[in-house]
């Protein structure tokens, strides 16, 4: 099963001066990851991926510089002198904010361009309300489960989404969580943290993870 | 600042819990490694962004040494120096400010040493400065190098001195300063980029500490900045508690520098170490008057490289600031080679030559106190491949390019209980910078490097041997390049100590279309026409121990990895191996080796042959 969106990147080398920007260059080098792209997200299509948008980047320095920073595209493509210099704004803008300076009067080299694209998983719609309300109830589930070859336990089934902060769980229990199954064996103890960490502890106090 | 403090005193003071006070050692750190960051990805010159020649720091309002992480020893130990000329000559000094001070008469390190202060403030008052210094390409020097050893006095180095001078007030620059420099430094704009880069280093240094203050409070701040001065005090009392009492005299020769002193320019230290009061004194008063070339130290050089001689025998977790600064008492002279430069003497040179002299004499002479102290001298000289290039570049019509390359290596000292260290670079460095990319070099400048290898039988052979130095060739590509070189190594080797062999010495040759080569001095300037080479041999670092004590498995291994040659392994550690190196059948003999071995200690006593 799918448990999280689908990214793919593509990225093609279209080195370029902000003083001489090659647009067309640039704009075949997006084309060709755009091409790249679809091919991959097409046959997803049919799967029930349909909500998917692309994000574009672009590593680049000034003149001179060796190691480069990662700027976001506004535009998708280079229509204009105006998203040339809307980018070259970009890269100034986004060099302060990171070194805290900015050279306005240097050339930017612009060199690897990306996209990336995120197609994401239809969401599933959360739990139905009677659950909860079994839950406020004070009704408890109980699940038979075996921690020995000779007896089953009767494992209490607890939903995560339900528990607060600080709230423990003795075992034997069921933890279920959206993504994933926690099982607390007899004599151990679960509890949840305030960051929504599960901490187990063992007898005597000692935790494990 | 020498002031005593009680120990229960100090106990009585104490208010941070000692997780707090690792912690928050940790923030400033942290703030000094980001700064680093900061310069190194956002310069334009190859020596800081490639080589990372520059460093960061913290001092206090009242100007100590507090933060350093993995700066240069030789960069940071004098940057209280020259906050100190900051709070003195501007009284008016106010949040938002920058200054540019580069003034080797008021404690800066060299005049190419250009270094960002600014002050910070929190609520209004003032706590610290943070500090970015970086070793420029070009500082507008007469000839086209940051190291002009020939220059008389600071008119012929030719550089621009700042005296700490504001170049910021409430964030905006001073564009007059930056139209001064842009009109004497060469490639203005990489110098500019450069400038930038330390003044976004500095200012990414005071957000930091401002997100400090934010979360802890001034009150903590402030008693921290007294705990931690105290701790590293009282780790350097322990440390010095453990030396045995005893006073060390030591020189060592720096080349010599025709016509001066032609038995090469003496560099000595007299050291006191007082282990019951936890003192150690170094002084270097008895070195020669300042000399009328470049190579003179500046006072924050004098300091510095001395110092660092200590910490490097000491264990190297102590902390670096004016808190274990306090139990080490430097003492100078003005007017001296080794001490305070009396203007306008030249200090153009005087973060290397003499200071990797200085810092080899100090941890060399404390392998005087017995077995299992000091260091051997570490490799020394800026030869070929740690010059000064510059010229034209044929591939983008002619520009002009200027910068150090860092691609030669002198090899790492001894310790008593290791192998020096590799790529070790000099002494005041000390391994802490990295080395260009000959692929990077190549690209940004029109430079074509033939040959960079490193060099065979050529460390200080010891129980621990030094580390071999490298062996460079390069040239231009098409239009001619100027190479400033001001090297040292050639005439007097790193030394080895107790027992250990010194490392090999420099060598510089000019290789001609033809393949002939000529030697070249230690200090010149040369200008290569395409198909003209220069040659350069770095220098080993000195052994510790009888090489004759040396296990003969390292022995094995260096002759696997080439470090050494099976004959050099023989002739030198008296290791016999049998078997081929090619098919990995090689393996020690170990009768032979313990007769050889008998044989070289009896050579020994029958003395020289």
């Amino acid at each position: 099963m799918q448990f999280s969106d689908i990214e793919i990147e593509q990225s093609a080398s279209a080195p370029t001066r902000s003083g001489a920007f090659d647009r067309k260059a640039v704009n075949r080098a997006l084309d060709a990851i755009d091409t790249r792209l679809e091919g991959f997200a097409k046959p997803l299509g049919a799967r029930g991926f349909a909500d998917r948008s692309t994000a574009y980047r672009v590593s680049a320095h000034y003149a001179a510089q060796v190691w480069e920073l990662d700027v976001d595209l506004v535009a998708r493509r280079f229509e204009s002198e105006a998203d040339c210099e809307a980018l070259a704004r970009a890269f100034h803008e986004y060099h302060d904010r990171v070194f805290a300076v900015a050279d306005l009067a240097s050339e930017i080299d612009f060199l690897n361009w990306t996209g990336r694209m995120t197609l994401r998983l239809p969401r599933v719609a959360q739990l139905p309300l009677s659950d909860a309300e079994e839950a406020a109830s004070g009704s408890e589930r109980f699940r038979k489960a075996w921690f020995s070859l000779d007896e089953s336990d009767n494992a209490r089934v607890v939903r995560g989404a339900e528990l607060v902060s600080g709230a423990s769980v003795e075992g034997p229990a069921v933890i279920e969580e959206e993504t994933t199954t926690l099982v607390i064996p007899p004599g151990l103890v679960a509890r949840l943290s305030p960051h929504g960490s599960y901490i187990v502890e063992l007898d005597g106090g000692e935790e494990a993870r | 600042m020498t002031q005593r403090i009680d120990s229960s005193e100090r106990q009585a003071q104490r208010t941070l819990s000692p997780m707090l006070l690792a912690v928050l050692a940790n923030r400033f750190d942290g703030a000094v490694r980001e700064m680093s960051n900061t310069l190194l990805r956002a310069a334009r010159s190859a020596v800081i962004n490639s080589a990372r020649d520059f460093s960061c720091g913290i001092t206090t309002a009242a100007n100590e040494m507090f933060a350093s992480a993995e700066g240069l020893p030789a960069h940071t130990f004098g940057l209280h120096l020259q906050t100190r000329s900051m709070t003195e000559l501007h009284p008016d000094l106010a949040e938002g400010d920058a200054y540019l001070h580069n003034d080797p008469y008021l404690g800066n390190t060299h005049p190419a040493d250009h270094t960002i202060l600014v002050p910070v403030f929190w609520e209004g008052e003032h706590y610290f400065n943070v500090c970015a210094k970086a070793h420029q390409a070009d500082i507008g020097n007469s000839v086209p190098t940051t190291y002009h050893a020939a220059a008389r006095d600071i008119y012929e180095e030719g550089a621009l001195i700042f005296p700490c001078v504001r170049v910021q007030r409430d964030y905006q620059s001073q564009d007059d300063i930056i139209r001064m420099c842009r009109r004497r430094i060469r490639v203005p704009d990489q110098w500019y980029g450069d400038y930038l880069a330390a003044l976004g280093s500095a200012r990414t240094g005071e957000r930091r500490l401002h997100d400090v203050f934010r979360k802890y409070g001034a009150e903590t701040i402030r008693s921290f900045v007294a705990e931690w001065f105290d701790y590293s005090e009282e780790r350097m009392v322990q440390a010095l508690r453990q030396l045995p009492a005893a006073t060390l005299d030591q020189v060592s020769h720096h080349d010599p520098f025709p016509p001066l002193l032609p038995e090469g320019i003496p560099v000595r230290v007299k050291i006191e170490v007082e282990p019951e009061a936890g003192r150690l004194s170094i002084d270097l008063r008895d070195n020669i008057d300042c000399m009328d070339n470049g190579l003179n130290l500046s006072e924050a050089c004098a300091i510095n490289n001395a110092v660092s001689g200590v910490f490097n025998c000491l264990p190297s977790d102590i902390p670096r600031n004016s808190g274990s600064f306090r139990r080490i008492e430097v003492l100078l002279r003005e007017n001296c080679a080794v001490g305070i430069p009396s203007f306008p003497h030249s200090c153009s040179v005087a973060t290397t030559n003499i200071s990797d002299r200085l810092t080899n004499t100090v941890q060399s002479a404390f392998a005087q106190l017995g077995e299992g102290h000091g260091l051997a001298q570490g490799g020394i000289g800026m030869g070929a491949g740690i010059s000064v290039i510059s010229g034209r570049d044929g591939r983008r019509g002619g520009e002009p390019y200027v910068n150090q390359l860092i691609l030669g290596n002198n090899g790492g000292p001894a310790s008593p209980d290791s192998d020096g260290w590799l790529t070790y670079g000099v002494p005041v460095v000390a391994g802490l910078m990295y080395r260009d990319s000959v692929e990077v070099d190549e690209l940004k400048y029109p430079i074509h490097v033939r040959e960079l290898r490193v060099a065979r039988d050529a460390a200080g052979a010891g129980r621990y041997r030094g580390a071999p130095g490298f062996e460079i060739v390069y040239g231009p590509r098409d239009e001619p390049m100027t190479v400033v070189f001001a090297a040292d190594g050639q005439h007097h080797p790193a030394r080895g100590v107790r027992g250990g062999g010194d490392g090999r010495s420099a060598a510089l040759h000019h290789i001609d279309p033809e393949g002939c080569e000529t030697a070249l001095p230690n200090v010149g300037q040369l200008e290569l026409e395409r198909g003209h080479w220069v040659r350069g041999l770095d220098t080993g670092g000195g052994g510790y121990g009888d090489p004759l004590e040396r296990d003969p498995a390292l022995v094995l291994e260096d002759v696997l990895e080439g470090y050494e040659s099976q004959a050099h392994a023989v002739e030198t550690y008296g290791v016999v191996l049998t078997g081929r190196r090619e098919d990995e059948s090689l393996e020690v003999d170990e009768p032979a080796t313990r007769d050889e071995r008998a044989a070289l200690a009896a050579a020994r006593q029958a003395g020289p042959s």
